[in-house]
């Protein structure tokens, strides 16, 4: 059952201006299914993050079509079907981490949000409620991210890149809570990455985009058995998959 | 702690000994140069003025210090306001925008003999001077750090479909608070200077008007006295603000630097 549908959507950044603007996506065409995960790869600058605003109803398509449930993006956003988990954090410095993650709640004037404990717990940052931003480092304040994201239990959670500044280890580890939290939450997830095993590792669908103006190369399905883990990694066909996406970046 | 950064609990006390020092060498030189005492007095004589005087000197310090705080709470809420004012409102920040940036050349001093026309010599001119002064820096800091955009913040923020309303009170008033404590705290120096100036051409009372009585009698001493105690107050204003700042962010990561670029002095 498809959920997220786009046909033929294309942007251009500045199309009024006289070198005719900056295309940066031709044509993108897929599908997403309730409650599976897809990841979008693709070189850095290839319109990945462009694609995901687009889904999310952070920037307009220049052409085509996108639906979301069968309601077109802007009223998507309006009904807060959106978790957005952008690249950098963007925590509210002058906020706790417990009142950055109830900022989506005030604002949407959610009462007395009793999932926001949970969701500390869940994220490992029992302990941290009252502490600012700056005494986080740098995972405390992906999770406080996600977790801000997660709070308001929005169907579809739209992830740019998040775990791209932190180390290796730590985003092993960060995958690993992130499939769990997929799994218990159910919620519909788009992942932006470049990288590629981490693509295989999480998802059911990986869109491969091509280098600027982003085009789709191909849409793989990922058939590992679930429930992943970093193990996961080690199969043959895991392999397989990684060194497909590798030859298909690489041209 | 790093190696070579040599800081010891004595640091705090080399500003002390230095100004010590100093007096050392200007009371020695006074007397020894015999300096007359109209052009420059000795440490010793200025503070034995000060003590024999001291009545007076408060008497002038209190005026001084109330249009100083009566100005600057004026100018900022002015300030303050106009710039979320501009920021806010489209139409208003086409309309004042060009006007702020004219504004923010021309010398706010000049416009002192105007005041005098319009309101008289004393309290009320000063005012609106100390007004007039600071609160041109709260304006444009203020300003200046509502208009920020950040990208990452506006986008999550439409993420959530927040209005602007709440735009603005969850992330872009606090986002500017460093910038708003920047202006206040220029506006506080300013307004000190602004004061002072004030009491000089539309005074009959305060710590200006004392300098300048001081200056027409060739009392240096009792001139020093003024300008101390003038020196005094903008220090202890300086740091109340950076204390209520401390106070008021205990989420910043480090207090902003002042620069008198944006003064409009």
């Amino acid at each position: 059952m498809s959920y997220i549908v786009l046909k033929n959507v294309f942007l251009t950044y500045n199309p009024d201006s006289p070198g005719g603007g900056i295309e940066a996506l031709t044509d993108i065409s897929f599908e997403v299914v309730k409650g599976s995960f897809t990841s979008i790869i693709g070189p850095s600058g290839c319109g990945k993050s462009t694609l995901l605003y687009c889904i999310g109803n952070l920037l307009q398509v220049s052409r085509g079509s996108i639906m979301i449930d069968g309601k077109p993006p802007q009223e998507a956003r309006k009904n807060r079907m959106f978790g957005y988990v952008p690249q950098d954090p963007t925590l509210m410095d002058w906020k706790t981490v417990l009142d950055n993650i109830a900022l989506p709640s005030k604002i949407m004037g959610i009462r007395g949000n009793n999932r926001i404990s949970g969701l500390i717990e869940l994220v490992g940052l029992k302990g941290f409620e009252k502490n600012y931003p700056k005494d986080l480092s740098g995972g405390m304040k992906q999770r406080v991210s996600l977790a801000r994201a997660l709070s308001y239990s929005p169907p579809i959670l739209l992830m740019d890149e998040p775990l791209a500044n932190l180390d290796a280890l730590l985003r092993e580890r960060m995958n690993e809570e992130l499939l769990k939290i997929w799994k218990e939450t159910g919620t519909t997830i788009v992942l932006i990455t470049h990288d590629i095993s981490e693509a295989v590792l999480l998802s059911d669908t990986v869109v491969i985009l091509s280098k600027r103006p982003g085009k789709i190369v191909e849409i793989v399905r990922i058939d590992l058995p679930r429930p992943r883990s970093r193990k996961t990694l080690h199969l043959v066909e895991a392999h397989d998959y990684i060194d497909r996406f590798r030859d298909m970046l690489s041209v | 702690m790093k190696k070579g950064a040599f800081k010891t609990r004595y640091d705090s006390y080399y500003p002390w000994v230095f100004l010590a020092i100093c007096l050392m060498i200007w009371q020695l030189a006074a007397g020894y140069f015999k300096i007359p005492t109209y052009i420059l007095p000795a440490p010793w004589a200025i503070i034995s003025k000060g003590i024999e005087i001291w009545p007076t000197l408060l008497h002038h310090l209190l005026v001084t210090l109330e249009e100083i705080l009566v100005g600057f709470v004026l100018g900022s809420l002015l300030g303050a306001f106009l710039a979320f004012f501009i920021s806010y409102y489209a139409l208003a920040r086409k309309i004042f925008l060009p006007y702020m940036v004219a504004f923010q050349t021309m010398p706010k001093l000049g416009l002192a003999p105007l005041f005098i026309i319009w309101f008289g010599f004393g309290f009320l001119t000063n005012i609106t001077i100390v007004t007039s002064i600071s609160f041109f820096p709260i304006l444009v800091n203020f300003f200046a750090g509502l208009d920020q955009f950040n990208e990452n913040e506006e986008r999550l923020m439409a993420s959530y479909n927040a209005s602007k309303n709440q735009i603005y009170f969850h992330v872009r008033v606090f986002r500017a608070f460093p910038f708003l404590f920047a202006g206040l705290q220029l506006g506080i120096i300013l307004s000190v200077t602004g004061a002072i100036v004030a009491e000089f051409i539309a005074g009959n009372e305060g710590l200006g008007y004392l300098t300048i009585l001081a200056n027409n009698n060739l009392e240096t001493a009792m001139m020093f006295c003024a300008l101390l105690l003038l020196g005094i107050i903008g220090f202890v204003f300086y740091h109340i603000m950076d204390f209520i700042q401390k106070v008021l962010m205990p989420w910043a990561t480090k207090t902003k630097t002042l620069t008198g670029s944006e003064s409009g002095l």
